[in-house]
């Protein structure tokens, strides 16, 4: 059985986090999706990035991305990943939905 | 179950050793990568290889939550199971062999009971005075 990782808390959001780093359009391998969240969340977002893998392979399954083996900088076999249509309407919905989310904490914080 | 997670399942099953073969390669390739960032950092070979799996957790939990994802670890589980039988079974010929023996004769012993019963009770020849045959 699968044993709980330290990301488990924010399973759903490392989900959304892929979708959105893919949403561009580029195929990116995992280590560039990896150094891409970790650039962008400036260093915040860095935990276990094994966790990333089970969450792409789940993504896959779900439909939401697509992967391919191509040739990477290294010139090495490289699993890249793409984002589906509705992987991209799956995009929406949970940026939506996050939005409303960590707005209504938001709200509550502030009065609390 | 979408169809994407239906045809992915299905590979798992058919191309275990390839779809097994390239979940190595895949988390093998992000070690590199990962090794190659600390080694441009001027770490030495050393520390940059234990850097990389550092930061990446621990790849035998890692390899086996994918393997979770496929959702096929029931049909892997009993096909372990059928196998350490079939080992169980070569190490005790002797205990096989009664066990086999003990079901054979059983199974003989019902059929031919049954044929017996059959024959006598449930379907006798449907005439009006069989013992004049």
């Amino acid at each position: 059985m699968a044993k709980p990782s330290r990301l488990d808390l924010l399973q759903g959001t490392l989900d959304l986090l892929i979708l959105r780093t893919l949403q561009p359009g580029d195929a990116m391998h995992g280590w560039a999706i990896s150094e891409r969240i970790r650039q962008l969340s400036d260093n915040v977002l860095q935990a276990n990035q094994g966790s990333l893998y089970p969450a792409l392979h789940r993504l896959e399954h779900q439909g939401w991305i697509k992967a391919e083996w191509g040739v990477s900088e290294l010139g090495r076999r490289a699993r890249f990943y793409r984002l589906t249509a509705s992987g991209r309407k799956q995009l929406r919905q949970e940026a939506d939905n996050w939005t409303r989310v960590a707005g209504a904490i938001g709200k509550v914080l502030e009065l609390a | 179950m979408t169809v994407s997670d239906l045809l992915l399942r299905l590979r798992a099953l058919l191309f275990r050793a390839r779809v097994e073969e390239e979940l190595e390669d895949e988390v093998e390739f992000h070690l590199a990568m990962a090794r190659r960032k600390h080694l441009d950092a001027g770490r030495s070979e050393e520390e940059a290889g234990r850097l990389a799996r550092l930061d990446f957790g621990r790849v035998g939990a890692v390899k086996e939550d994918c393997r979770g994802v496929r959702g096929i670890d029931l049909f892997e589980t009993a096909l372990q199971d059928i196998r350490y039988a079939l080992r169980s079974f070569r190490r005790s010929p002797g205990f096989v062999f009664t066990v086999a023996g003990t079901i054979a004769l059983g199974l003989g012993l019902n059929l031919a009971l049954f044929t017996l019963f059959n024959a006598y009770v449930l379907s006798p020849i449907s005439i009006r005075d069989r013992y004049s045959l």
